[in-house]
């Protein structure tokens, strides 16, 4: 199992709507801005944009891997008499 | 004589984080009950008051959008905390006030003038309409 088999892709969500942000393309942003949702108007604090998007990745990691794991063991164990 | 704030579940959720703040931990430890208690110590805050059945709509509204979670297994509103999600609501809120805060006098000015265009532009209208009148009028 190696880790460049994985591709995961994380959307940052409006915190108050739950809609992918969107915003122009070479738009940047750094700890401190706040990040107009085009939905609902709210703005958005960067910093817990990143840590809400950081947590559902390490979750979207964790359910691959345990999956994966699993998958494997019951492969091991095919060939048993 | 109560002040009239207009309170939302936000109020609530800032009661979690002063919450954090006061006892010095994060979110995941700290619970707090949606009770006729915590009702009556946001009333006092905010010089309003909030009943205990208000306060669990919000807390109802907190939950549908996942700002808060259940701790334990129990009562619907016992043993409320804040998620990450709920944290960053109040996050971006108070620093879109601190935002505000800080505009400058010009930017406040033109701020106000783009809230109240529809206002402005009506009252340009009417002296327009009575320039015209009194020309009209009076030669």
């Amino acid at each position: 199992m190696l880790m460049k088999d994985f591709d995961f892709t994380i959307t940052a969500r409006c915190l108050f709507c739950g809609v992918p942000l969107q915003g122009p393309e070479d738009a940047e942003y750094s700890s401190g801005d706040l990040i107009e949702c085009l939905e609902c108007g709210e703005g958005n604090d960067y910093d817990s944009v990143v840590a809400v998007a950081a947590e559902k990745g390490i979750e979207e990691v964790e359910n691959t891997v345990k999956g994966r794991l699993a998958k494997n063991l019951k492969g091991l164990f095919r060939g048993e008499p | 004589m109560k002040t009239s704030h207009h309170v939302t579940e936000f109020d609530l959720l800032e009661c979690f984080v002063e919450e954090m703040e006061r006892r010095g931990e994060n979110k995941n430890l700290v619970r707090l009950d949606v009770d006729a208690q915590l009702a009556m110590s946001l009333s006092e805050k905010l010089g309003c008051d909030i009943t205990e059945e208000r306060l669990q709509g919000f807390a109802d509204r907190c939950l549908a959008n996942e700002w808060l979670e259940h701790r334990v297994m129990g009562g619907k509103y016992l043993q409320l905390g804040l998620t990450t999600t709920g944290l960053g609501v109040v996050r971006s809120r108070q620093r879109k006030q601190q935002l505000h805060a800080q505009r400058s006098k010009l930017k406040r000015l033109s701020d106000y003038i783009e809230d109240h265009k529809g206002l402005f532009v009506a009252l340009g209208a009417g002296i327009a309409l009575v320039s015209l009148l009194v020309k009209l009028f009076l030669g």
